[in-house]
């Protein structure tokens, strides 16, 4: 976890209090990008465009967290990758978690691959945002 | 920016909208502006003024 909403109240307003984990080793500078402030940033600006009040946008953090649960599960090479326009395929995945070598997976090796790049009989995308 | 270079020297953390410092504990207020623990000491007495 990235970090934690908890709600506050000051001067009679309620107060949404984001507290952010250790930053200092990684772990909110995600493969060197400011995930948690950019998303932060996405969700407020769309908050703010669509006229949320604010107990709605507290309803939203959840689904914040949950998105950026979601996003830090890519490698920083397949993060570097999606920047550039070129998601990474299957066999690049494989190829750079081998170090660089060309290997058959064992049926174990196969499911522990993130899903969207398990091999699947029908060809079905099971990596779609449900958001 | 290549994110790798923004990996060096880049604090994480979130923008304080009022003394645009990055600070990791932040408030969200009604309007939806972020400030830090600091700013909105202040922003609370203005409000005590307002009331």
């Amino acid at each position: 976890m990235l970090g934690e909403f908890e709600t506050v109240e000051i001067a009679g307003e309620r107060l949404v209090r984001v507290r952010l984990f250790d930053s200092r080793y990684g772990v909110a500078n995600l493969h060197g990008r400011r995930w948690p402030f950019c998303v932060f940033d996405e969700v407020t600006t769309e908050a703010v465009a669509l006229r949320l009040s604010f107990d709605l946008w507290r309803d939203v953090a959840p689904c914040w967290m949950g998105r950026v649960q979601k996003r830090v599960k890519l490698s920083p090479v397949e993060a570097l990758m999606q920047e550039c326009g070129a998601p990474m395929t299957r066999d690049e995945y494989i190829f750079w978690n081998s170090l660089g070598k060309n290997t058959k997976l064992a049926p174990e090796e196969e499911a522990g691959l993130p899903p969207r790049f398990q091999e699947r009989s029908n060809g079905d995308s099971t990596d779609e945002d449900p958001t | 920016m290549n994110p790798l270079e923004m990996e060096m020297g880049m604090p994480g953390g979130f923008h304080c909208g009022s003394c645009d410092r990055s600070k990791d504990d932040v408030f969200v207020l009604p309007d939806g502006s972020v400030v830090c623990g600091d700013c909105v000491d202040l922003w609370e007495r203005d409000r005590g003024k307002q009331n």
